[in-house]
């Protein structure tokens, strides 16, 4: 798939999530229109996936350990098939498949439920443990954010990994330097994140999250480690191609009103004022 | 009239053979690995004295030391049950469940994933090592997690049955063992079937309903 390609996909599940959190009146903004280009290349590129099987037994298996951002998930698994559009407008609505953090039992395609933070990367070293007992091949995929890593929960795993030597894990973490209270590093600090994941004998790289010729790169440079669990440290843009929600630490756990989503769905669909676009978009 | 098989001086506890149950889990677990390829040991670093060395011995490399961290034992389970493993996690009840109630409550309870969760140690049994080492929470907190079957082994023979009887189980399951030995008064026949109850002894009296080896 072309890079414009993918870039277009990514603006697509960007409006899916202004849409579904202004149906649902609650949710996280930020994270999801942070990561919707990392989900996209890996959903549509670089996971081995199939929205008609999501239990085929070859797939990769992608595990979302802060669950707070499913209106992503669940955007990205719409546009690639797994289940119909007009669904992710019942988010967070009584019923509704689609609950406010994801919950396995509910949606095929889901591998893990997840909220409480923390705890994805030891499911996902389990899959991988796991799957290399029997010796098969499917990746398996975290995907986790960086407040999430003062959860001591991590670290047990990120041990647990190295020792190991879960070749097929690949960690990403969405490193976008918010979360509730504000900054990382001013909440409780994670630098030298690097240094810490090479400190627990992981291979890390780090990639531009809004690049895909940079994140097609380094997924692919992932999955060619052999000796040890991969960390891919994701820069990214908290709110990213909506403006006002840019590096905002107050638009992590809120939703976009009326008036607030047609003028992210306006900036969305205008690509940011550089093309025309009518008025009802 | 109560048939269920006893062992003949079971009124008798001094008469019987004594056993700590979690010596009838390391029986169970050997046999459950011989039955399912797919059974795997976890332990957070009490494979000795939780009984999980038995099977780590026999098949090693079915056998995973997670170190001393319950949570990512919990959730590494539940990760290895999501591909078709058959999880049983043992440490002592006080650490697990006791400090992992959560991830056993998200990653393993709301994902319906079928791992075995041990806890060794329980109660008062483990007198000497003091009000730390005492869970006495632990049924409590397994007994309102959705989809948790909660087991309390009679006696180190139905602590083997019930090990058995949780690896075919096909959700989560909490299994609850002593450290002390106490008496073993039921029978390799005495049947064993996860949520029933039997009557040992018939009397008009009174009733005595009990469970865990208050029963001896």
């Amino acid at each position: 798939m072309k890079l414009e390609e993918l870039a277009h996909i990514a603006n697509e599940v960007r409006q899916d999530i202004i849409r579904s959190l202004l149906q649902a009146g609650s949710g996280h903004s930020a994270g999801p229109l942070g990561m919707a280009d990392v989900f996209t290349a890996l959903f549509f590129e670089v996971a081995k996936l199939d929205p008609q099987n999501p239990q085929w037994p070859e797939r990769d298996y992608i595990v979302l350990s802060n669950g707070h951002i499913c209106p992503l998930l669940y955007a990205v698994m719409a546009q690639r098939g797994f289940f119909p559009r007009e669904e992710l407008l019942t988010l967070r609505k009584f019923g509704s498949r689609l609950q406010g953090h994801p919950h396995r039992e509910a949606l095929p395609g889901l591998e893990n439920s997840s909220g409480p933070l923390g705890s994805g990367l030891s499911q996902a070293a389990g899959m991988a443990y796991g799957l290399r007992m029997d010796q098969k091949k499917n990746r398996v995929w975290c995907l986790g954010s960086d407040g999430e890593l003062q959860e001591g929960n991590v670290w047990e795993a990120a041990m647990f990994a190295g020792k190991y030597r879960l070749n097929h894990l690949c960690y990403i973490i969405d490193r976008n330097n918010i979360q509730i209270d504000g900054l990382t590093e001013n909440v409780m600090p994670l630098e030298p994140l690097r240094a810490k994941f090479e400190a627990f004998n992981w291979h890390v790289l780090e990639m531009n999250g809004h690049n895909f010729g940079d994140i097609l790169n380094t997924l692919s440079e992932a999955k060619a480690i052999l000796e040890k669990p991969t960390c891919v440290i994701a820069h990214t843009i908290p709110g990213e191609n909506v403006g006002f929600m840019e590096e905002r630490f107050e638009w992590h756990g809120k939703s976009p009103n009326a008036e607030e989503a047609a003028l992210a769905l306006k900036e969305l669909r205008s690509l940011g004022g550089k093309i025309e676009c009518s008025d009802h978009c | 009239m109560s048939d269920f098989p006893l062992q003949p001086e079971f009124l008798n506890p001094t008469k019987l053979l004594q056993k700590p149950t979690r010596d009838g889990y390391g029986m169970g677990l050997v046999e459950a690995g011989e039955q399912d390829p797919n059974v795997v040991a976890l332990c957070a670093d009490l494979t000795e004295s939780t009984r999980t060395e038995w099977f780590a011995k026999k098949f090693p490399e079915r056998f995973i030391e997670v170190g001393v961290a319950e949570q990512n034992l919990a959730a590494l389970a539940s990760g290895l049950a999501a591909v078709g493993k058959v999880p049983f996690m043992a440490s002592y009840a006080t650490f697990s469940p006791g400090r992992n109630w959560e991830q056993i409550r998200t990653t393993i309870c709301l994902n319906n994933q079928p791992v075995k969760i041990c806890g060794a140690h329980a109660g008062i049994s483990v007198g000497p090592d003091g009000a730390t080492h005492q869970a006495l929470e632990d049924l409590a907190l397994m007994r309102v997690l959705p989809n948790m079957a909660v087991i309390v082994p009679a006696d180190s023979e139905e602590a083997r049955k019930a090990t058995l009887a949780a690896a075919v189980w096909p959700g989560p399951v909490y299994l609850r063992f002593g450290r002390s030995a106490t008496p073993v008064f039921t029978l390799p026949e005495s049947p064993f079937k996860i949520g029933e109850a039997y009557v040992l002894k018939d009397g008009s009296a009174a009733t005595i309903v009990s469970t865990g080896s208050a029963g001896a």
